[in-house]
Formats: structure tokens, C-alpha cells, sequence
């Protein structure tokens, strides 16, 4: 009997010890490290950010910012058009969730160029058919004198991912393929998703598991059945042969609906190779330059500008302190320069 | 296999039901050596076919030296051991290194040496030289032979410390297999508690490092002096993490299952001098090498001149034995003129007390450290001309290039000084779990959400798998 009643006691105690502790973990991440999921669904492009949500995000530098109506992190469009308004869509680069909402690169284009408005239609993970239809669907709301898209080198992959917007080849070319995402999910995955809104912790712990599991099992699998050794050396660099026409096929949508269409190329670089050429993928570059002298597009690229601010100053334009300096995404440094270059291209659209 | 994998969890949770299930002592004898072959063969399952040659070879050894009547075939036999497990070594860790020392002589004379595609097995140097110790011990007669053939595979294939070590000998090992416990409420938990140690400090703490050690030391150039600095602090802090958390974890699955392993390492970066330094770091292979070595070349007993040799021979070796590479060697032997040094300074000084004094030990300690600092940068470099480069950086010949300082790995810089700080505090006593009270398991929550949160996944090998 006292046994049963002192197992009890440690047993509420320790429980009492987690829970207390998990609260504690709780408040800690919401303040100053991750916000709880702010996702509402979407049937065209699977979700957004709820409009107006907070975000804290700290998984590579850091960022605090506030959402707007369209759950795109900027704030929402002047009430009154300016003499230049331009909407940027892209992918992480674009939405810089890295760095302050004033150091993000559109911002810096904002502010250098008086009579511009840009406005931020970037999200984490898109590649050029998501960026299409964006502009397709959404852009209109915007209204804009003139579209910038934004690429990087890595989203020549994405134009083929079934189950997700892509590109279809089709007898006569290209089909732009937007799938429609289900409203409502299972039961499980409403329970999920309700306290990944009320949780960081729970959120974090998801998004983490995730990660944890799609590592395991690719290394799993890379166990039981290696890869060839060519795969090994360059896991990211191979994209279908034919992108080049399908970046033309994009522009030619696009064009029809927007008259004024730049191009924005943000490279990865590698710093400690400089001396190499230091491209992460120089083939991609090609690719991009290909493409905007075949529908000739105007085409901003940076690389040289971040080599020689790299060069000049011995600090990369990409990477954090929480991250790896000179890896992922552009830094307040890189923002900077490449934000100059936006504006300087943008200020001759100017009426 | 890697211990902070899931598929070890999985197999370990497997062999601790197993041995749980199974009522006969044999059975789980029988069960552990399994156990131990598909843990190795999980790697890579060509190789468990040379942990049984080693193993047969000094098994017959064994018996032959104890049964031999007369010292000639005695030493025979002995020979024939060492031959063979250094042989193992020999053909598998340091035949391309031999190769490329002489390619260029041979390619001045026209001839043009291969480079041979050798797979260096995991844990090579750890089974070999726990063989060969068993069968020195049975030469010196401090050891009977084992005349049962399963339980001396068990000793060698064992799988908690077969792959990094800790180096086990046969005396310590041996007397344990005359029964094999079931499994034991208090061995669990005491054997859980030093695992959690050794699975934090290896996904937590040296990953976390790795993060940032691997870039700055694959391109030293590109990056600032200080950086440099505190990558080569985050080395340290690193391989010691790591080395000592495989060792940790490799004691706590053994205790988990009723075996006791010797302890590896007792802070070994509170060293005042580097004698100390090499009583506290990687204890079994010191303890190995002044037995089997040191102290077979003569150790102190041969005058002056020759205990000096002996010092910088068994340090080369030592060295060596960490890789087939000259970095190594370097490495060895400059831990060896320092501790020739320290020899020196103790002979001068005599039979005085040692100075005292808060400031002299902060002094003491720092030149230590520093000095550990610079060699671990021959060890990490891949080559000489990269350690050179690292060097120059650290003397701040060309300061200028990134600056980075990872927060993460400055958070577990952090973490681990104040650890060390409270260890010297607590006079070398760990930091225990005690799961009998509520709030063990509270700080075990936290530190598993910890892990979970902030490790960078990818199940980055041990560093010692590769010696």
C-alpha cells in the first residue's frame, strides 16, 4: 500500500517535472524562436499564411515580421498606386524570412527608388510553375506595371514534381498542371494541424520529426542500395534537358498577361572556392542567360556584385552566423547588393 | 551500426528482450555473440569473416602458448599472433600509406606503384590490438587461456566497444563470461543514465561542432584568424565529446546487459600539464601502449637517453596507430616531446613539492590546452600543407577572410566549459541520473526534446571509426 501510494506520488511528480518544463520550453520558442504554425489552406497552392499573422523564425538568421492580407510577408499594398508598382514573386529568396522585414532586398529596392512599390510575392519551397501560377491566379490583385520574377539555380529540379504545380510535356509543347488541394483532411490531421496553431513547441517538434524521418530514410535506403557514384558527387545539379523551353513556355503565359516581365537570378556561391569560379552551379546560370536571350527578357544577375563584395570586403553574401556563413540564403549583405541592382533596373521603368 | 541510429535502438531493444526472454545462461551467451556478429556485418557483412580469422588465429594461439612445454614455441605461437593481427593492420590500414611513401622513389626508377582499393574495416585497430593484448597476457602468463572457443569470440566480436573501443583486455573481459546475468532492474538504469550521457554529447555537443569544425578546416584560407581559433577549440571540445560519448555509450549498453567496461577518459581538458593530458584521454590505449609497448622497449629502466626513445617511439607508434598518414605521425610526436619535456622538468625538480597557487595552475592549464590546441590541428587537417595553412591563421599571419562563429557551436562551447568547470568542482564526479526520483525524468524529457529540437540529424559516424 505504501508502495503503491509513493509510486503514485513519483509518478504525478514526474509527470508534474515534464509538464512544467514543457511549458517553460513553450514560452521560450513562441518568444524568441519559432512561432506556432500560421497555415491556412489553400486550394490552389495547399496554403498560406494566415493575413496578419506574427512570425518569428529563426532556423537561418533571424526574423520577426507580421504577415499581410494575402499572408505573403510584406505589408499590404498602398490604397493609392504609386507610379511604379511591381510584384516580386520568387521563392525563400524572395520571401526572406532570414533577415528583417527593412533588410529584405525588395525592401531595399522600396527604399532606394522614390514612386516604387514592390510588392513581396515570395514563398519558401516554390520553383517556376508555382511562380507562374501565382502570377497567373493571384497577381492581378496586386495590379502591377510590371512582374519580376525570381529564380535560383537550384529550381531547374522543380519543373517536374507530380502531385505538386509542374509542367506537363504535352504533343504540342507544355501544360501547366495546377492541382487542386482537398479543403478538409482527415480527423488525425485536424487534431495535428489545431495544435500546430496553438503550439511552437508542437510545431517545431513536427517540422523536426519530419526531418529526422526523411533523413533516416534516406540513409536507409542509401544502406541497402547505394547510389552510383556519380550520383553521389552531384546530388543537385542534374534539371531536365528541355529547361530552357520550358522556362520560354513560362515567359510566353506570362507575357500575355504581363507586357513587362524581369528576370532576377540569385546564385548560390561557393566562398571558399572562389578562386574556382566559386558557382555552385555554373550550368544554371547558363541555362538562365540562354533563356533570357532567347525571349529577350531583361535579366538581373548578381554574381559578379556578390563575388566582388565578397572580394572586397573577405565576408560572404550568403549564410548566417546560426547557419553556415557562405551557405543558403542571402544575407543583409547579399539583400543589399542584389536589392541596388533591383532598383537600379526597376528605376528605369519609371513613367 | 551506428549507436545513435534508430536502427540501433531498434537492435538493442531486440537483444534486451531477447535476453530477457531467454532462461538459459547459454542461450544468452549464444545471443550476444549473434547479436555482436550482425552488428558488425551491418556494416558491412564480407568483414565478420576477418573478425573470425583474428579470432580463430588467437584462440589457437592461445592454447598452444599455455600448452607449449618449452619458450621457443611459446614464442612461436606469440609471433604468430602478432604477425598476423598486425598483419590484419598492416594490409588493411597502412598498405596504401607504404605504397604512397615509396611511389616516388619507384617512379624515379620507372616504375609506378598502384594505388590499391583496400575498404579499411571498421574498428581494425580496436579488435586487433585487444586480440593481441589477450594473447601477450597469456605469453607473460598473467592470463589463462580461454578454451571456450564461444566465449573468446564473444570477448573479441563484443559488440558494445567493438568498433571504437574502449580497448578491453582479456583480463578485464574474460572473468565476466564465466555467467552471464539475466537482465537487472539497477543495471538498466545505471547503464541508460551513462548512455544518455554519451548520446547527448555525441547528437547534441559534437555534431552541433561538426557543423562548424568540417568547413573551416576544409578551407582554412577562406576563413579569419579568430575563427580559426574557435574552430579549433570547437575540435577539441568535439573529438572529446565524441570519442568519450561512444565510449560512454558503448559502457552503458555493456552495463545495460550486466558487463562492466573500463572508463575511457576522466576530463581530460583539466589537465595541468600533458602527462596528466594522457592519464585522462583515451585511457585504455595509453594504458595499452605503456603496457604492451612502452614498457616492453625498456620504459625508464635502461637509463635516461633510452627512456627519452622510448617515450618518442611509443608516441610515434601511437600516433600512427590513429591513421595511416604523416599527420598522425606528427601529431604523436609532438605529444611525445612534450611529455619528454615534462619528464625532464619533474626530473630537475625533483623531489620538491610542485609550485602552488591559483594563477601558476591557470597558467599550467593554459599552456596545456594550447599546446593540445596546435596538435589537434595536424590531427584534423587532411594534409600537411591545410595544417600548415590553419596554423599561419592561428598566428594570425593572414587574419583577415570569414568571420564566423556559429551561435550553435559557441552555445555548446559554453555548455561544455561550464561542464568542465563544474567537474573540477565536483572533484572528477559525473553528473548522475538517479530515475528513482521524478525530476530525473523531467531532465530526461527535456533533454531528449532538446536533442530533438536542436541536433543536426544525419548520423554523422564517430571520428574513431575510422581508426
Amino acid at each position: 500500500m505504501v508502495q503503491k501510494s509513493s509510486l503514485s506520488r513519483t509518478m504525478v511528480a514526474g509527470s508534474g517535472v515534464v509538464v512544467l518544463t514543457l511549458l517553460v520550453l513553450e514560452f521560450v520558442l513562441r518568444q524568441w524562436i519559432v512561432s506556432p504554425s500560421a497555415t491556412v489552406p489553400d486550394p490552389q497552392f495547399e496554403y498560406f499564411q494566415r493575413p496578419y499573422s506574427r512570425q518569428v523564425v529563426s532556423k537561418e538568421g533571424y526574423c520577426r515580421t507580421r504577415m499581410n492580407r494575402y499572408g505573403l510577408n510584406d505589408d499590404d499594398p498602398l490604397a493609392v498606386k504609386p507610379p511604379l508598382r511591381a510584384l516580386l514573386v520568387g521563392d525563400s529568396f524572395t520571401e526572406a524570412m532570414q533577415v528583417m522585414p527593412p533588410r529584405n532586398f525588395g525592401r531595399v529596392a522600396e527604399s532606394l527608388v522614390e514612386g516604387l512599390e514592390i510588392c513581396n510575392g515570395g514563398r519558401s519551397g516554390w520553383g517556376p510553375p508555382d511562380l507562374a501560377a501565382f502570377a497567373e491566379l493571384r497577381g492581378k490583385l496586386f495590379n502591377p506595371d510590371v512582374l519580376v520574377v525570381q529564380y535560383n539555380d537550384l529550381d531547374l529540379r522543380e519543373f517536374t514534381r507530380p502531385g505538386e504545380i509542374h509542367l506537363n510535356r504535352s504533343h504540342d509543347g507544355y501544360e501547366l498542371v495546377i492541382p487542386t488541394w482537398p479543403a478538409r483532411r482527415s480527423g488525425v490531421h485536424q487534431w495535428g494541424s489545431w495544435l500546430k496553431h496553438h503550439s511552437a513547441l508542437f510545431t517545431q517538434v513536427e517540422r523536426r520529426l519530419d526531418v529526422l524521418i526523411h533523413t533516416e530514410r534516406e540513409r536507409l535506403k542509401r544502406h541497402f542500395s547505394p547510389p552510383p557514384a556519380h550520383a553521389r558527387e552531384n546530388p543537385d545539379v542534374s534539371f531536365p534537358p528541355d529547361s530552357v523551353d520550358m522556362l520560354v513556355y513560362l515567359h510566353q503565359r506570362l507575357n500575355r498577361i504581363y507586357p513587362c516581365i524581369i528576370y532576377l537570378y540569385i546564385p548560390r556561391i561557393y566562398y571558399s572556392q572562389i578562386d574556382g569560379g566559386g558557382l555552385y552551379t555554373p550550368r544554371h546560370r547558363q541555362v538562365y542567360h540562354e533563356f533570357a536571350q532567347r525571349v529577350g527578357a531583361t535579366l538581373i544577375d548578381p554574381t559578379d556584385s556578390l563575388l566582388a563584395e565578397y572580394r572586397r570586403s573577405g565576408q560572404p553574401c550568403h549564410g548566417f552566423q546560426n547557419s553556415i556563413m557562405g551557405k543558403g540564403h542571402l544575407n543583409a549583405r547579399g539583400h543589399r547588393i542584389v536589392g541596388r541592382m533591383l532598383a537600379e533596373e526597376l528605376r528605369k521603368r519609371l513613367p | 551500426m551506428i549507436f545513435s541510429s534508430i536502427e540501433f535502438f531498434v537492435f538493442l531493444a531486440l537483444v534486451l528482450l531477447g535476453l530477457g526472454l531467454l532462461r538459459k545462461e547459454g542461450g544468452r551467451r549464444n545471443l550476444l555473440l549473434v547479436a555482436s556478429y550482425v552488428f558488425y556485418g551491418w556494416w558491412d557483412w564480407r568483414f565478420c569473416f576477418l573478425i573470425l580469422a583474428s579470432t580463430l588465429i588467437d584462440y589457437t594461439a592461445g592454447l598452444r602458448i599455455e600448452s607449449a612445454r618449452n619458450q621457443t614455441v611459446r614464442k612461436r605461437w606469440l609471433v604468430v599472433s602478432l604477425v598476423a593481427n598486425l598483419g590484419i593492420l598492416g594490409v588493411f590500414k597502412y598498405s596504401n600509406f607504404l605504397l604512397g611513401n615509396f611511389r616516388p622513389l619507384f617512379h624515379a626508377a620507372g616504375i609506378d606503384l598502384p594505388h590499391l582499393n583496400i575498404i579499411l574495416p571498421v574498428g581494425v585497430s580496436f579488435f586487433t590490438f585487444q586480440t593481441m593484448s589477450y594473447s601477450i597476457d597469456v605469453y607473460r602468463k598473467k592470463l589463462p587461456a580461454t578454451h571456450n572457443f564461444r566465449d573468446f569470440a564473444l570477448f573479441v566480436s563484443f559488440f558494445p566497444q567493438l568498433v571504437a573501443g574502449p580497448i578491453v583486455r582479456g583480463a578485464e573481459f574474460l572473468p565476466q563470461l564465466a555467467f552471464v546475468h539475466p537482465l537487472k532492474r539497477g543495471n538498466i538504469h545505471a547503464g541508460l543514465d551513462i548512455f544518455l550521457r554519451g548520446f547527448t554529447k555525441k547528437v547534441l555537443f559534437a555534431d552541433t561542432l561538426a557543423v562548424y569544425v568540417d568547413p573551416v578546416f576544409s578551407h582554412p584560407g577562406a576563413y579569419s584568424s579568430p575563427t580559426a581559433w574557435m574552430a579549433v577549440i570547437a575540435y577539441a571540445l568535439q573529438i572529446y565529446y565524441d570519442f568519450s560519448g561512444y565510449s560512454d555509450m558503448a559502457i552503458g549498453v555493456g552495463k545495460m546487459l550486466g558487463f562492466g567496461l573500463p572508463v575511457n577518459f576522466r576530463h581530460p581538458y583539466r589537465s595541468l600539464n600533458v602527462t596528466e593530458f594522457w592519464r585522462r584521454w583515451h585511457i585504455s590505449l595509453s594504458g595499452w601502449l605503456r603496457d604492451y609497448l612502452y614498457i616492453p622497449l625498456g620504459g625508464n629502466r635502461k637509463g635516461t637517453g633510452r627512456t627519452y626513445v622510448n617515450l618518442m617511439l611509443t608516441m610515434l607508434l601511437g600516433g600512427l596507430w590513429h591513421g595511416a598518414s604523416w599527420n598522425f605521425v606528427v601529431w604523436g610526436g609532438l605529444h611525445g616531446v612534450a611529455l619528454a619535456v615534462h619528464k625532464l622538468y619533474m626530473g630537475l625538480r625533483g623531489e620538491r613539492p610542485a609550485p602552488g597557487g591559483i594563477v601558476r595552475s591557470l597558467l599550467s592549464w593554459a599552456a596545456t590546452m594550447v599546446f593540445v590546441l596546435v596538435t589537434w590541428v595536424f590531427f584534423r587537417a587532411q594534409d600537411f600543407p591545410t595544417a600548415w595553412l590553419f596554423l599561419k591563421k592561428m598566428a594570425f599571419v593572414q587574419p583577415r577572410g570569414i568571420e564566423w562563429f556559429y551561435v550553435q557551436a559557441m552555445a555548446v562551447i559554453l555548455i561544455g566549459v561550464g561542464l568542465h568547470i563544474a567537474v573540477v568542482l565536483r572533484d572528477d564526479r559525473e553528473l548522475t541520473i538517479d530515475f528513482g526520483r521524478p525530476v530525473a525524468w523531467g531532465l530526461v524529457a527535456v533533454m531528449l526534446i532538446v536533442i530533438l529540437l536542436y541536433a543536426p540529424f544525419g548520423n554523422s559516424p564517430f571520428i574513431y571509426f575510422q581508426f
